[in-house]
């Protein structure tokens, strides 16, 4: 795995993952907490009040000016992050041979491949920051789960099981959504063509409870431009929805795709989300800064 | 030869093959599937796509289509097996005098038995001499069989036995005959005497029958009936031997008395009918025309109507015979003035005002219906003599309806002489004869009518040979039709295709 990853990890070497947000209460970690403790990071001062910690207070504050205050700091706190990856048949898409081939190509060559990549690099960078990290796969197989882990060696696990999963079946990704626990970071990876009613709703519950959800449209390229030939286009996930697709119907795809993902994108950040499109054959590294980014 | 009626039909199914054979370079399939996920987002339609090939697909169906396209065409294109070997016909008009003898008609023609011949005749009634041109209706409906009738005729000959002389119109004769896309034979005269060529012919023999060994009409014929109407002085019996008239003809006067023996009831009842005994008696004679003169001596001739009246003069060949004459008779109405006259003949001085009572008759104007004509008339305008024309042998019949006067010389007398050599003058004499510009026009056209120009006039009848082919074509498209429906269904078509 790590000669599968090694070089994209190299890329984003030193990347941080902060949440835009401070995060409820839990073991020592990098994000900002709800919770004031006791770090060594001073926040301000309080009057003692009864019931306070006495060591917390400031005896040398309370010798020169004879009162009581106590020192506040914010907490840090670890922060859960789960990647909840779409492995639906509609992921193995465009239907390309990817081995033998090295640099980018083999993590973006497909939009299997590139939400393999990001999940792997966003894991990467949680876990740099001592986050744990899960993961939790839909596949042709059926349903795969990573525990969230913060040792050593969960980048390496997780890309090994993402390396053994084969795309396909349109399991829904709503279910496993709604398996996780509020606290946490959910990372949705997805092209969104599966049940995205169903994840929205669950996603909204998630980030009403205190959640933070991070979603990662994956869009193909081929999808943006499909070739320009007479084909019979069939959706893997639906044999029954079967279109021809031709010169005079691509104006029409065209629209109805790019009011598809304004919507899902307006639906995203209505609940609270963040919403990345990211495309095949574009830079994942930089597509990683950009989700990690404070902005957007 | 394949000659098609409606061509158009074969036209449109050559194009709709020529179509067909242009879809064939068109492949309307399933076009290759591509797993896209985003399919979705395509319009639903028909899941077939065209494209295009280089080479015609599906050349046994395309040869099954097409072949049963033109079948099709054809059989709707009413098609017409013609033998190669073209033929020629004739259509011969002629007066209805001739009904009776129309296998001389092709003689005289001049048309070989082996032609195919449409004899019509004109309107009895009527016919060419009212009309000249009366013929070409007749002509063009017996061209029109023809050419239904026979479908490998080439050109039409026209031949028009027009009537000697004597016809009373020909403004109807030049827009017809411009019509006609050949040549036409103008026959006039054939078999007949033609009075315009013998001016100056003399009976050969006059022979009165009946009648008072002195009868005055008798010593009249004697005096002036070897003259003509022209000459003068000529003595009676200088050509009674027969000789001296190169076109030789005998009048025959029949002076029996008509009024009081059972025998001559019952001739006259015979005559009453017209005249099976007059007729073959004035048929001709070793080829001779005979002019039978039917003069009772008491009595009247058939169809007259007796009367008792007296008249001051009797006209004749522009003459007036100035003399007491009785008048024993009546012609019959048809040729009486106001009786009956419903548009035959013409009037004198006009032609255009037929029917008017009191119009006199013109001397020598035959009638158009009958062929009757007035050779002599009275002086009120009534007629004393008619003749009447028998058939084509070029003998007539005169009947005379004036009571000889049998005491004084009037009947001897000068003035006698225009009656009597009136009366033994040839059949027809003094006749209008046909133009030469009618006769020998051939309206510029050498021969006989294409059938391809009387194609331009006439609507031919839509006669299918050999009726079965059309249904066999038919049948021959169904069939192929099926057998492309069997292919079809047998799966010989490439796998995905659906046409």
């Amino acid at each position: 795995m790590t000669s599968t990853y090694g070089p994209l990890l190299d890329q984003i070497r030193g990347v941080r993952w902060p949440t835009r947000r401070a995060v409820g209460a839990g073991l020592p970690g990098i994000h900002r907490s709800l919770q004031r403790g006791s770090s060594g990071e001073f926040t301000e001062y309080r009057l003692y009040r009864q019931g306070d910690d006495p060591r917390q207070l400031d005896w040398r504050l309370l010798a020169r000016s004879d009162r009581a205050f106590v020192r506040l700091t914010d907490d840090r706190a670890l922060l859960p992050t789960w990647l909840l990856v779409d492995g639906s048949a509609s992921m193995a898409f465009p239907d390309v041979d990817v081995s033998g081939r090295d640099g980018e190509a083999i993590y973006n060559a497909t939009k299997w491949r590139l939400a393999c990549s990001i999940a792997v690099a966003l894991a990467a960078v949680a876990n740099a920051s001592a986050d744990p990290v899960g993961a939790l796969c839909t596949s042709v197989s059926g349903e795969v789960r990573l525990p969230a882990r913060a040792r050593r060696g969960t980048i390496n696990e997780l890309g090994r099981m993402l390396e053994g999963l084969v795309p396909g079946g349109s399991a829904p990704l709503a279910p496993l959504l709604a398996t996780l626990k509020p606290r946490a970071r959910v990372i949705v990876i997805s092209d969104l063509l599966g049940d995205i009613d169903e994840l929205l709703l669950r996603a909204g519950q998630l980030a009403a409870a205190g959640g933070i959800i991070e979603c990662v449209h994956v869009v193909a390229q081929a999808e943006l431009a499909p070739p320009d030939r007479a084909l019979l286009a069939q959706d893997p996930e639906a044999v029954d929805v079967q279109r021809v697709f031709d010169g005079g119907s691509l104006a029409d795809y065209r629209r109805n795709f790019d009011a598809f993902r304004l919507d899902v994108a307006r639906r995203w950040r209505a609940i609270g989300a963040r919403y990345n499109e990211v495309r095949t054959g574009e830079q994942v590294p930089r597509m990683i800064r950009q989700i990690v980014s404070l902005q957007g | 030869m394949i000659r098609l009626l409606a061509p158009g039909a074969l036209v449109a199914a050559t194009v709709a093959a020529a179509l067909i054979t242009l879809l064939h370079f068109l492949s309307v399939r399933r076009p290759p599937v591509l797993l896209l996920p985003t399919a979705r987002f395509l319009s639903p339609r028909d899941v077939r796509a065209v494209s295009r090939n280089r080479k015609p697909s599906d050349l046994l169906l395309l040869l099954l289509r097409v072949l049963a396209l033109l079948a099709v065409g054809l059989a709707m294109s009413s098609p017409n097996l013609d033998s190669v070997s073209s033929s020629f016909a004739n259509v011969i008009v002629a007066d209805a005098s001739w009904r009776s003898d129309s296998a001389r008609l092709r003689e005289l023609a001049g048309i070989d038995a082996e032609s195919d011949v449409e004899v019509v005749f004109t309107d009895p009634s009527r016919g060419m001499r009212g009309e000249l041109g009366s013929a070409w209706p007749a002509a063009w409906r017996a061209a029109a069989a023809l050419l239904a009738d026979e479908s490998g005729i080439d050109s039409v000959g026209m031949h028009v036995f027009a009537p000697t002389a004597g016809v009373e119109s020909y403004s109807g004769w030049r827009a017809w005959r411009l019509s006609w896309p050949g040549r036409v034979v103008v026959h006039t005269g054939a078999g007949k005497a033609m009075p315009d060529q013998m001016p100056d012919a003399m009976p050969s023999a006059i022979q009165v029958t009946g009648g008072p060994p002195d009868d005055a009409v008798r010593a009249g014929f004697d005096m002036y009936g070897h003259t003509t109407v022209g000459s003068s002085g000529m003595s009676a019996g200088a050509r009674a031997d027969g000789l001296g008239s190169a076109t030789s003809y005998r009048v025959l006067v029949d002076r029996t008395d008509r009024r009081s023996t059972v025998n001559a009831v019952d001739a006259s009842d015979i005559r009453s009918t017209d005249s099976s005994v007059d007729t073959s008696a004035a048929q001709a004679e070793g080829g001779a025309s005979t002019v039978l003169i039917n003069w009772p001596q008491n009595g009247v001739p058939a169809g007259w109507t007796p009367v008792s009246e007296s008249a001051g003069a009797l006209v004749v060949a522009g003459r007036a015979i100035i003399a007491p004459w009785h008048r024993s008779a009546r012609a019959p109405d048809s040729m009486t003035p106001g009786r009956n006259r419903d548009g035959g003949n013409a009037v004198e001085g006009t032609s255009d005002a037929p029917g008017t009572p009191d119009a006199p008759i013109a001397i020598n104007t035959p009638d158009a219906r009958s062929g009757e004509r007035v050779i002599a008339q009275w002086n009120d305008g009534t007629p004393a003599a008619i003749e009447r024309s028998v058939n084509q042998s070029g003998g007539c019949i005169r009947d005379v309806g004036l009571l000889a006067p049998q005491i004084g010389d009037v009947m001897i007398s000068q003035a006698a002489r225009a009656l009597f050599a009136t009366l033994s003058a040839p059949c027809g004499a003094g006749l209008e004869p046909i133009p030469a510009a009618i006769s020998a026009d051939s309206g510029g056209l050498a021969n006989s009518a294409p059938v391809r120009d009387l194609k331009d006039v006439i609507t031919r009848k839509q006669n299918l040979s050999p009726s079965w082919l059309p249904a066999a074509l038919l049948a021959l498209a169904l069939t192929l039709l099926g057998v492309e429906q069997l292919l079809r269904r047998q799966g010989d078509m490439p796998a995905g295709a659906d046409r």
